[in-house]
Order: structure tokens, then sequence, then C-alpha cells
């Protein structure tokens, strides 16, 4: 186990590295096919009476608009076919949907005014994706 | 069968001490046991002359035995109904995903169940594999699949990909079948569609297209069956009130929202039936939001979590077969109903995906909630960011959470696991941890993961990175008073000699199982 110390060592400070170590050397004996004695006994799977948790930021959800149709002959085409509407005589990269004031909003699942030119409004991920993102591409990868 | 297997096991672990000193570790070198096999692609299986990927699993009772059942995106022996070129593929009439396999010994053997074809009326089974079991009847599974309605099907098949330009479609609905034998056999049940017209979805009245799949069962008996509504951003939620009984769409359970991402259904003891599902908020993140169904309806929506990762697709820095090795996932939060702490606010705990920026690593962050809903909090402890050898980013996908509630003599237990890439190699590995506090404390314990499965080839296809979006995790028996917790995830341990676009050869399934 010398190098396991030793490669600890070399990441962490002496203490937290030694903190690990114990954890590490108390799970080698258990393994029996059943579950190491000493992990059972060091945990509860509910707590004494209240934990203390943190709170989540509340962020209201994206306004859902009645949809409007697309009109006229404006709507953009892209790589895949078409996908953008025509929305008050201006091409739209998402869809229309009935504003505040009862006109006709581009948008893309509140994205108000639509996509940007390159983009697509994608049905699968409620979002604007790049316009080479074929159908099933479902994200770039990085 | 591998056989049973010390594995050399444990990897970077987040601890409390960790988030305040240092990047994470990867200790890589203690001990834990699991016992994994294959579950489909032996020699002389079936199924080894397909692939097999993305899995759901449940168990039944056969004749006094615990039965595991496991369904999946099955390509075995699909013949001419699906067609390959490096480039491309065809789907013709027939075609169909919903293969299943079982095992009556725990998962030490597994026998290929077969695979349905479309019912009267539709053209294609399309995967996106959901199941459950009666809560009133153990030997009543059912399995549901994507469905693509004949009125959608093109005379000619359809070439590429099966989203031309969502939300319109060729997939039209979702086929039920249900088994009366534990899970041995399966015959179509009911196929589920929604024809109302949606403004600027032109085909929405030859059935709406739906994505994801999930299914539970209550021990009131109901049983049901969700998916992601494409055509209208919302998720379609169907109740049958019975395992012999119809399945009839539900009320909106987000109504007002745009919701997105397969949807996940749980129940409790007490005969409710949640649903979770990620909303678009006004940030235009999307957030993992939760309904309860209880007394004939669906509650009010609470938020559950922080901005959330969407779909999205892991590059591993590495070729395999003369291409980018990609990965592709479908699933970035799991949840269940199990025990609580007296004062009820962990009854639901659920793990999600997290991504700080653009770039940076993906890594689990933790909610808990009431019963009843009325608040979700985060916990801290349970979140858990790795980091790998020499500062590589370590990213983590498809959590998930399962609960055992607990029964005389057999303690309440709260398991999770996940998948997790490092590095420029073209593996993955599987982490399990407990969900749980220090004993007699209202401190919850921070995170320790163990290996239950490590350097696992991943043989994904080329052109979209598939090798399964989703894996099933569940409770599958005992050992003394331990609960066994069963594990799946693709195999392409043969190799990966053949990397299509719409296709990545070895694909079939593993499971990997331990005692906790």
């Amino acid at each position: 186990m010398t190098w396991l110390k030793v490669m600890f060592g070399h990441m962490l400070s002496g203490h937290s590295s030694f903190v690990l170590l114990l954890a590490a050397l108390a799970v080698l004996p258990g393994c029996s096919g059943r579950p190491p004695a000493n992990e059972h006994a060091k945990s509860s799977p509910v707590a004494q009476s209240s934990p203390k948790f943190a709170p989540l930021p509340a962020m209201p959800s994206a306004p859902v608009r009645e949809r409007v149709a697309s009109q006229g002959d404006c709507a953009p085409h892209g790589l895949h076919g078409g996908w953008g509407t025509c929305i008050n005589g201006k091409a739209c990269l998402g869809f229309g949907v009935r504003g505040e004031n009862g006109n006709a909003v581009c948008t893309c699942y509140g994205r108000t005014g639509g996509c940007a030119q390159g983009q697509r409004c994608d049905a699968l991920q409620l979002a604007c994706v790049p316009e080479k993102q074929p159908p099933s591409g479902r994200g770039d990868a990085d | 069968m591998r056989g049973f297997t010390s594995r050399p096991a444990s990897r970077p672990s987040r601890t409390r001490l960790c988030q305040v000193l240092a990047p994470l570790l990867l200790a890589g070198s203690l001990l834990a046991c699991s016992n994994d096999n294959e579950v489909t692609g032996a020699k002389g299986d079936p199924t080894a002359s397909g692939t097999q990927s993305e899995t759901a699993a449940t168990t039944a009772l056969a004749g006094g035995v615990t039965r595991i059942v496991v369904t999946y995106n099955d390509d075995t022996n699909a013949g001419n109904a699906v067609t390959y070129t490096s480039t491309t593929r065809h789907i013709s009439k027939g075609a169909s995903n919903l293969g299943w396999s079982y095992s009556d010994d725990g998962g030490g053997s597994w026998h290929y169940g077969g695979k349905l074809k479309p019912p009267k009326g539709w053209a294609v089974l399309w995967g996106d594999p959901a199941i459950t079991t009666s809560q009133t009847n153990y030997s009543v599974v059912f399995i549901s699949n994507l469905a693509m309605p004949n009125g959608k099907f093109p005379a000619g098949g359809i070439d590429g990909s099966v989203d031309p330009f969502a939300p319109e479609s060729y997939i039209g609905g979702a086929c039920i079948a249900k088994s009366t034998d534990s899970g041995k056999t399966f015959a179509n049940y009911q196929c589920v569609t929604d024809t109302s017209p949606v403004e600027g979805v032109g085909d929405a009245t030859l059935g709406h297209f739906y994505d994801g799949g999930s299914m539970v069962a209550s021990n009131t008996g109901e049983v049901f069956a969700a998916f992601v509504d494409v055509a209208t951003s919302q998720i379609a939620v169907y109740r049958s009130p019975s395992d012999s009984g119809s399945f009839k769409l539900t009320a909106p359970p987000f109504p007002g929202m745009y919701v997105a991402a397969h949807p996940r259904l749980r129940a409790a003891r007490d005969g409710s039936v949640y649903v979770a599902a990620q909303v678009i908020g006004q940030d235009q993140n999307s957030y993992i939001y939760l309904n309860r169904w209880s007394g004939g309806s669906w509650g009010k929506p609470i938020q559950a979590s922080y901005p959330t990762v969407f779909y999205g697709s892991l590059d591993f820095g590495t070729q395999v077969d003369g291409s980018e090795l990609t990965l592709r996932f479908g699933n970035s939060m799991s949840y269940d109903v199990g025990a609580s702490s007296p004062n009820g606010s962990d009854a639901i705990r659920l793990l999600y995906v997290r991504r700080d920026s653009p770039n940076g690593p993906r890594y689990i962050d933790a909610s808990a909630c009431y019963a009843d809903l009325h608040a979700c909090a985060q916990v801290p402890q349970w979140v858990f960011k790795g980091g790998g050898p020499g500062n590589s980013q370590v990213d983590v996908i498809n959590p998930e959470v399962a609960a055992w509630p607990g029964f005389i003599g057999l303690p309440p237990t709260w398991q999770a696991t996940w998948a997790y890439h490092y590095g420029q190699t073209g593996t993955v590995n599987v982490s399990r941890a407990t969900l749980g506090y220090f004993p007699g404390t209202d401190n919850p314990l921070v995170i320790f993961p163990v290996d239950i499965l490590r350097n696992t080839p991943v043989c994904s296809d080329s052109g979209r990175g598939y090798w399964g979006d989703y894996d099933a995790m569940l409770q599958v028996g005992w050992q003394g008073s331990s609960s066994v917790w069963m594990r799946f995830l693709t195999d392409s341990s043969q190799g990966c000699p053949k990397r299509w676009t719409y296709l990545g050869e070895t694909q079939h399934l593993q499971q990997a199982n331990y005692a906790y």
C-alpha cells in the first residue's frame, strides 16, 4: 500500500491523504460478495430527525403562449429542410405565438425573437441549436 | 458468464474534505465486490448476431422464483427489416426493436425472450423501452416501445434518421405489450396515440411524435406509461385503472410549461405516482420538475433542481475504427421514492447532471423532496464532482437512483449508480454510491463512490455517438439482510470492428450487481 500513500500524497495534503488512505484500507477486506460490513454500519438510510438541506433558487418556467400560424412565404429553409416560419412578414427561426398585446411574436420555446442566423429551433431540446446539427444529434460532442 | 469477480475498483471520490481542500483524486486501487456478466451477445445466443442497447428492467415472480426481465433496443435478427451501409440505414415496414431477455437465477444466466412484431395498423416498433410489473399480479409485466403508425410510414421505407425534422416525424405514438407469464413471453396489448391537431405541426393528426418512455405500476393496481410529446412539448401520461384495463391519456402533468426530455415515472407505497421531466425556465436553462398523481389527479408541479444538462454528447478525445469516438446520452436525471427521515424531507431523492460552463465537467448534483412535493432542496453532501489523473476532466452521465423501502428484517436502502469517463480513453466506468446519513445524526453521508464496472470499451456509431441513451438499475433480491442491486450497461467487450453512421458493432448488454 505504500504506492497508494505516495499517490495520495502527491495529490493531497498529508492529513487528507491519510484520511483517504484509511478509508481505502477499510474497504479492502470486504470483498466476499457481501457488502463491506463497516459500510453498512457507518450509514443510515434516514437521518435522526430533520436533516438540513440547501434551498434551491426558484426559476419560473418560460411562459407558454398560444401558437399562431405561419403566414406568407418568408419562412426560412435550412440544411435539413424547412424549419422556420413566417411571422409578421419576417423570417422566424422558431414559431409564432400570441404576445401579451395579442400580436404575433416569433419565439423558440420562450426565446423571444427566435433563433439567430446559423441556428434552428429544435423541438427535442426546446432550444436553438446549430443549424448543422442533424436531427437526433442531440447536442454537439465536446 | 464471466463469473464472480473481485474487481480492482474505486475511483475519484469527492469527500467533504476534498470539496474544501483539493481537486479530487483517482484512487484506482480499492477493492469492491461486484458480479458481472453478459446479458446478450454470448456465442451461440440468438442475440449474438445483432446489436442490443438501452435498457429498462423489472422483476416478476415466476413460480415463486424472482425473474429479472430486461428489455432493450433490439436489433437482433433484423433481417431485411433494417439494413445498413456505412453512411445510412434503411428501415422497412415490420421492423421492431422490442426485444427482451430474462434471468431466473439472479442474473447468473440469461435467456433471450425474442422480439415482437408491430401490431395491426402500426409499421414499426422503435425502441426507447420501458417496463413495469403489475403490483396486484406479479406475473403480469408490461413493456412499451415508441411506434410508427402505418399512416406516417413512407411507402418505400425510411432512409436515415427517424427524426427528419422534429416535431414532424415518422413516430406517431407508442405500443404497449403485456406478459402474463412473468416476462417469458409478450403479446401486443394496446397502442396509444394522440391525433389532435397542433398548430405548426402538419402531421400531428397522424399521431404526435413521442420520444422516451417510462412505465410504473402503483400499489392501487393502476398502470402508467409516459412519453414526451414532442408536438406539444408536454409529457403524455397514460393510465390504466388495472393490469387488464385500457390506457387513457391523463391531463398534462406540467400545464403551461415547455417540457422535454425522457420522462421518468416512479411509484410510492401509498399508491401515488410521480413523474419527472425537464422544463424550460425563463432563463432558457432546463430544470427538473416533479409532479404527483394522487387521488385521481395531478397535483402542482415543483422545481426540483438547479439548471441541468439536457441531451448531450461526450467526445472521448480518441479515435476508434478511424473515426472520433463520441457518446450520446439521453438521460440526465433519476430519482426514486423510499424511506424518509422523520421530518419527511427526503422521501424523494434525485440525482441529476449539472455543468457549470459550456466545456466544464458534467457532474452529479442532488436534491431531496417531501413526498407531497410541497418542497424540494439541494443536498450538498450528495453532490459528486470527480477529477482524473493529471487533472483530466471526469464527466459523469446517466445517473440512476433506486430505493428499497424496507420490510420486516430487511432494512430500507438508497443506492445510486452512474457511468463516468475521463482521459483520452475509449472506455467508461460505472460507480455505485449510497445516499444516506451518518448513523444517529442529521448529517448526510458524503458521496464515496465505488466502481462496479471498470474500463468498459465503448463502440458507439460514428454518426450519432449512439451506444444506448439510458440504462436500468434495480433491486433484484437479497443476500441475507443486504439488498442486491443490478445495473445494466451496453457491452462492447467483443470488439469494435465496425463504426458506421447508424451502426456500432459490437453492442450487446452486460450487467453488474452487488450487495449492499
